[in-house]
């Protein structure tokens, strides 16, 4: 299909806008979304403008992509809008990622955490059915902990969520899995036998052999089985 | 089976009984006191009549004599009169029913300000059946809309809702019929939802109908189930609201034992059920796709729409979510037509709308009246309002309309180009010694609290406007600081991922564009209203002071001292309650 983008034309296929507009080559800027785990809408920052009735704002990493859209990524108001989230941002967070946003739109940072809370390593823990971290408080007390504060015994230590977090805020440190000053599990690693490295966790090893071959669903079921039982 | 339940109930509502209003409202004005004291085998239990000032409400049948509506009651002996009415006339249905005798002597309750513009629909029943009395539900109407329905095409039954005109009483105003046709026409397994986590502060219509008229919601939903083609609902419902939890629920059973609800619904092969989910209480949970995650059992946050609940909702399933009004509309469009219900209201916006009267007013209480009256006629006719400063209209996310606006016609279309919303119906009255600086600053910290805190501006910029506003109420606020708050209120009505964020800067903003001179007189350093303690200062003017001392007494901070028979306030020890200020009969208190 055919869209435009700030007036000129592609042919693209189907998908998230996002991902066309970054295979494309704008620069979009985005936090929460990453093409495995898909849409969940809380940076804000890949805002974009398409014309439905006149120039309407939307997320683009949450709007398919349509034949004859025609697209703005960088309006002045579209600018105006981003800016301001990233100020906000800027605010009250700082890392690599938003220092160099920040300095793009000509800010300032002042925060002092890393964490943006754009749900990245939630959702990548929940996706394969672990479930072993989420989100606590609400409003600006919202921040990603273990189950009561407790460092938790369902995470396996795969570090699909250190791997996929866009901060460094959550971090594998001398065998413990952390946010901020929060252990959220600890783990011992397995070395590699011929050469030493350390290659995967004990938990992960042993759920991954013991576990057997289940979908994503049913690892959910077994898992929650587990929990219940545990609680019994 | 209806005509038999019909024949009860009618000979249950209109023989001789002493109804008190019992529902949290009244309870808490001293309802069951007065229920205790009444030593009669007539006395029942009924919903609320709405008159929240008048209560505990107290009504009498006697003797073929239509009902005697007693106020304030605490003896009923003493209790002053209210007025009369005939139990059938607030339905808008057509009932059969004995003749009554009026009275000459006391005046109509329909004639007075607060019932006079009134119209009920969803209230139809409030206070006048015993809540969980079926054949009373019967004898005023109920189930006769369910078993027409049941006769009728599920398409046929949504053009009806469609052509009503009804919209969604939620706050968000989508039309019902539509909503209802999207999710028939999507496939699969089906859901309805009834969102009852009625949040906003001030607003208890969805409260009054469960606790008055529980069966008219249950109706509602199975005819919407019906429409939709479901065959489970669910009812969430906050766990505050713990006297319309037990409503439901014990509705739900009877309903189950008439067989008007579970499986082969009045001998139809319809099969319809509702299980009940009690919200933890979250303000964000009102908030439809939020609701569902509630239900799904994971955390009560808004995802992104599209897709609507209606293509995929609870488990990914079509789901019809209305309102509890929205449902309790139901079975009165289908019994009596949709034009019926399209006569009434504006071009847009059609029917009736309840809203919680409350603030300022002497006749504060529920209402319902059609829509496209005048914000003016509902303030000082109903309320009886005098020196209204603004109205808050639609909850901690609407919008302050200013007195010289309050001839606008109270619509969903109106009101949003006021910068309000029509929201849920909570509609807080203010006068002059209201400072609307805190107003915008209150319900922008409700806000801030209630934010999930998934999306960026939501969390953070709600964050950053409380920071700002309670600069101002400081007196340290910068005109700059206005301009801050415009920006940061722009960012966040505009990329915030749900309904919550994208209203809640209506306070801050209609406030501006309307007080703005009261925000300049803060940063100024000044109160207006005398609201803003910071800014607020007492003292004791001597000439007019007679020693008389009330003002020492009442000083909770022992701030006010005594030398010579003439008083001083300390500013150091004053915590600028206004007790001073209150109690003095002299006016030899001054505030500035």
């Amino acid at each position: 299909m055919r869209i435009e983008v700030n007036g000129n034309h592609y042919e693209v296929g189907e998908g998230k806008l996002l991902d066309i507009l970054l295979d494309l080559g704008f620069d979009v800027p985005h936090l929460c979304y990453h093409k495995a785990i898909g849409s969940y809408g809380a940076c804000r920052l890949c805002l974009v403008e398409i014309e439905e009735n006149g120039w309407k704002i939307v997320t683009s990493c949450s709007t398919d992509v349509k034949d004859g859209m025609k697209i703005r990524t960088s309006s002045k108001r579209i600018w105006e809008l981003r800016k301001g989230v990233v100020e906000l941002l800027a605010n009250y967070t700082s890392s690599e990622v938003i220092k160099k946003l920040a300095s793009s739109y000509g800010i300032e940072v002042k925060g002092d955490k890393k964490c943006v809370l754009c749900g990245l390593c939630v959702n990548v823990c929940n996706l394969i059915g672990i479930s072993a971290i989420s989100f606590e408080n609400r409003g600006v007390g919202r921040r990603v902990n273990a189950p009561f504060g407790i460092p938790t015994e369902f995470c396996v230590g795969c570090l699909a969520c250190t791997n996929v977090c866009p901060t460094g805020a959550i971090r594998f440190e001398n065998g413990k899995l952390m946010v901020g000053d929060r252990v959220l599990s600890e783990h011992r690693f397995l070395r590699c036998e011929r050469c030493g490295k350390e290659v995967l966790s004990e938990k992960h090893y042993e759920k991954l052999s013991v576990e057997g071959v289940l979908c994503e669903s049913c690892k959910k079921y077994v898992q929650a089985k587990k929990r219940i039982n545990s609680r019994l | 089976m209806l005509e038999k339940l019909k024949e009860k109930g009618i000979d249950e509502l209109y023989c001789d009984r002493i109804a008190v209003g019992t529902s949290t409202c009244g309870i808490a004005a001293g309802a069951l006191e007065v229920l205790e004291s009444i030593n009669s085998t007539n006395a029942v239990e009924v919903g609320c009549l709405g008159f929240c000032a008048a209560e505990p409400l107290v009504y009498m049948q006697e003797n073929g004599k239509a009902a005697i509506v007693y106020r304030n009651v605490k003896k009923i002996e003493e209790a002053e009169i209210l007025g009369w009415f005939y139990p059938w006339e607030f339905s808008p249905l057509k009932l059969e029913h004995p003749d009554l005798k009026g009275y000459k002597d006391y005046p109509k309750l329909t004639e007075h300000p607060f019932y006079r513009k009134q119209v009920k629909i969803v209230l139809r029943n409030c206070g006048i059946i015993e809540p969980l009395d079926i054949n009373q539900y019967v004898a005023m109407g109920g189930y006769y809309a369910l078993q027409k329905v049941l006769e009728m095409e599920p398409e046929d039954v949504i053009e009806e809702v469609k052509k009503s005109g009804l919209r969604g009483r939620g706050g968000a105003g989508f039309p019902t019929g539509l909503k209802w046709e999207i999710a028939r026409k999507n496939e699969g397994e089906k859901y309805v939802i009834c969102n009852a986590d009625e949040g906003d502060p001030g607003a208890y219509m969805d409260r009054s109908v469960l606790e008055g008229d529980p069966f008219s919601v249950i109706e509602g939903m199975t005819i919407g189930a019906y429409a939709v083609g479901a065959n489970l609902g669910f009812v969430y419902i906050r766990y505050e609201y713990p006297l319309a939890v037990k409503r439901i629920e014990g509705a739900i059973e009877i309903a189950k034992k008439y067989g008007f609800l579970g499986e082969n619904i009045m001998g139809t092969d319809f099969s319809f059920d509702i299980h009940i989910v009690r919200g933890a209480g979250a303000f964000v949970c009102g908030e439809e796709t939020a609701l569902i995650a509630s239900i799904e059992g994971y955390i009560g946050e808004p995802r992104i729409r599209p897709p609507y609940p209606a293509e995929k909702g609870l488990w990914g399933k079509p789901t019809v979510i209305n309102n509890v009004e929205t449902w309790a509309n139901i079975s009165p469009i289908i019994l009596n037509g949709w034009k019926f219900f399209a006569s009434l209201g504006t071009e847009k916006s059609k029917g009736t709308k309840v809203f919680s009267l409350v603030g300022k007013v002497r006749n504060s209480g529920l209402i319902e009246v059609p829509m496209g009256i005048s914000l003016r006629e509902i303030v000082e006719e109903i309320g009886m309002a005098e020196n209204v400063k603004a109205v808050q209209t639609g909850g901690p996310t609407g919008g302050c309309v200013p007195k010289n606006l309050m001839d606008v016609a109270v619509d969903y279309e109106e009101l949003t180009k006021l910068g309000s919303i029509m929201g849920s119906g909570g509609m807080v009255v203010m006068d002059e010694s209201t400072c609307m600086v805190d107003v915008a600053k209150y319900f922008l910290e409700f806000s801030k609290i209630e934010s999930c805190g998934k999306c960026v501006p939501c969390r953070l910029g709600l964050a950053e406007m409380v920071d700002v506003i309670e600069r101002i109420t400081r007196g340290e606020g910068s005109l700059s600081d206005l301009e801050e708050l415009e920006k940061l209120a722009d960012i966040v009505a505009n990329t915030s991922l749900c309904g919550l964020g994208k209203t809640a800067p209506n306070p801050l903003l209609t406030t501006l564009r309307y007080f703005r001179e009261e925000y300049e007189e803060h940063i100024k350093g000044r109160c207006p209203a005398g609201v803003c303690r910071t800014l607020v200062k007492y003292r004791i003017i001597e000439d007019k002071c007679t020693g008389c001392g009330l003002c020492k007494l009442n000083c909770p901070a022992e701030a006010i001292e005594e030398v010579d028979e003439v008083y001083r306030i300390d500013d150091k020890n004053c915590i600028k309650c206004g007790s001073c200020f209150n109690v003095c009969k002299f006016e030899a208190v001054e505030r500035w």
